[in-house]
């Protein structure tokens, strides 16, 4: 198993997609900044009197867009090996297909929380900077009180990366579990705020993408289009959910099928 | 050592592979040929344990491949130059897979020059051509110095030097004591490496022979004779493979010329000519897999 885990570091850090992914993540960093500069920009045009508003949350902004950015590289880390016919070269070296699944899950499991915590403290700090102490609603308080919503949130681009992993590792195409994947993180959010209550409530509580808000939120929630219904530990464990069952649904297909 | 027994592969409704057996032995260099779709390539993967057969099995060093511990340290397989992420480089892509079979890493640059691209080491895989991927596969192959070796159409893409060192390469690794299992759609390729052949087509076995017989087989002498009916009838008498041609010239297997003309003289039966014949390796493969073909039908 450390020969397979070694092997997949190997892999991820000298694969060209990997590190795509990993830029497209840490370009919420410079995103998150810009908008912060804006809104300071726009405050400071104000006459001192007329100065209210608030600013939304941009660790959410840039955890939201990192699911997506880690989930891609999660999906790529398998579906790619399929499509460019590698898998066949790893499956010769390492014959033991579940271990090698294992491992990858293991490797971008713990590289997407890494990089999403380091992007989202980064964001944190640099909202905080340029805002400085202006009266602002939203700008975020010391990590003391901040570390708990960015924490779920890196726990949520785990969730993305291992879900694209299992579909990946499901469909063996990079074309379908990218879009499936993509699915689950804008359009079915989307299209379920419009179910008739409460099932829009109920269904868009167990959707991935709301789940670290339920389990910590870095402010108001007023206005998702995700539901507010589970206590954090369902949230939590909803979240292990969706990261394990593809893996573990792809894990016998993977000693079935030929390769 | 290569042990394949009974082996079934079936695609749907397609039989890839129809209980096909033979043996590959540790010093020989044993060529698999076969034309394009006879099963060569389903065979070989079989043995490596990427697909699951349906019915038989194959073994290799006397257990099934995934049975292996560190496989790459005991077998060498090149089945498919784009088995590998176009986006890495042949050093990373060696790289990996030395880690995964804990084998030292100075061996990824030994294998990156003895294979002649040391210097295209750091280029995208994807960029190279044929010939490189070739041999970039051939280093992979050759990574953990294997026992037994498992190449499909290994000189494809490769320049004749490319060729030749191939060639040179498996009848070293050979005399060395190890096990070359070398599959090829084309008889010239094979002739010159191979020590035994193993003639598949449409997933069965039809010939497992040595190129030396193989030739014998197809040795043979042509004669003319006025009355060719009466020479037919008194060479297959005595035992000799006799077929009519167009022209009334008849070419007899089994005898060289001199039992030919001598045969015919003791008989008063008048020959017009009479010259020793040799059908190309190329036919005589040919000829084997056509015969195949005619058989499933």
């Amino acid at each position: 198993m450390i020969d397979a885990v070694a092997t997949e570091w190997i892999k991820l850090r000298t694969s060209r997609a990997a590190w795509y992914c990993l830029i497209a993540a840490a370009a919420m960093l410079p995103l998150a900044a810009a908008i912060a500069w804006t809104a300071s920009q726009a405050w400071d045009a104000l006459p001192p009197d007329e100065r209210t508003g608030s600013i939304s949350p941009l660790t959410q902004l840039a955890g939201w867009g990192m699911t997506l950015a880690l989930g891609v590289m999660g999906a790529l880390a398998v579906s790619r090996e399929y499509t460019s016919g590698m898998v066949r070269t790893t499956f010769t070296a390492l014959p033991s297909r579940g271990r090698v699944l294992a491992a990858k899950a293991l490797v971008c499991g713990a590289v997407a929380p890494a990089t999403a915590l380091a992007v989202l403290v980064a964001v944190w700090w640099a909202t905080r900077a340029v805002l400085g102490d202006r009266g602002m609603e939203g700008i975020p308080g010391p990590l003391t009180q901040e570390w708990e919503p960015i924490a779920a949130m890196a726990a949520e681009a785990a969730v993305f990366t291992l879900l694209g992993l299992g579909l990946a590792a499901l469909t063996r195409s990079a074309v379908a579990s990218i879009a499936a994947l993509g699915a689950l993180w804008y359009l079915v959010p989307m299209t379920v705020q419009f179910l008739p209550e409460p099932w829009n409530d109920r269904v868009g509580s167990v959707l991935p993408g709301g789940l670290a808000a339920q389990i910590a939120s870095p402010g108001p929630t007023g206005g998702s289009v995700y539901g507010d219904l589970l206590p954090p530990w369902g949230a939590a464990l909803t979240m292990a959910l969706w990261a394990l069952v593809p893996l573990l649904a792809a894990w016998p297909l993977l000693r079935l099928r030929d390769a | 050592m290569i042990e394949v027994e009974e082996l079934t592969k079936r695609y749907g409704r397609t039989t890839a592979v129809d209980r096909l057996s033979f043996r590959a032995e540790p010093g020989l260099v044993t060529g698999f040929l076969g034309p394009n779709g006879a099963g060569k390539s389903t065979t070989m993967r079989a043995l490596v344990g990427l697909d699951r057969p349906d019915a038989g099995r194959a073994r290799v060093l006397g257990v099934p491949y995934a049975r292996l511990r560190h496989p790459l340290r005991r077998v060498g397989a090149l089945l498919d130059a784009d088995a590998l992420d176009p986006g890495r480089t042949p050093r990373a892509h060696l790289h990996w897979l030395a880690r995964s079979n804990r084998i030292p890493r100075a061996r990824v640059d030994e294998a990156l020059e003895w294979a002649g691209i040391a210097g295209a080491a750091s280029r995208r895989a994807g960029g190279l051509s044929l010939g490189m991927r070739q041999r970039l596969g051939v280093a992979a192959a050759l990574l953990g110095d294997p026992e037994v070796l498992v190449l499909d159409e290994p000189v494809n893409g490769l320049d004749p030097d490319g060729v030749r060192w191939m060639r040179e390469l498996l009848r070293a690794k050979a005399a060395e004591g190890r096990t070359v299992l070398l599959s090829s759609h084309l008889m010239s390729e094979v002739a010159r490496t191979a020590d035994r052949l193993v003639v598949i087509a449409r997933g069965r076995l039809v010939a497992d022979t040595s190129v030396r017989e193989l030739v014998q087989d197809g040795e043979g002498v042509l004669v003319h004779s006025p009355r060719p009916g009466d020479l037919a009838r008194l060479l297959s008498e005595r035992g000799a493979g006799v077929q009519p041609g167009d022209d009334g010239a008849l070419t007899v297997t089994g005898m060289d010329v001199r039992e030919v003309g001598e045969a015919a003289a003791s008989a008063g039966i008048p020959l017009h000519g009479s010259a020793p014949v040799r059908t190309s390796l190329e036919e005589a493969y040919m000829r084997l897999t056509a015969d195949a073909g005619e058989a499933v039908r």
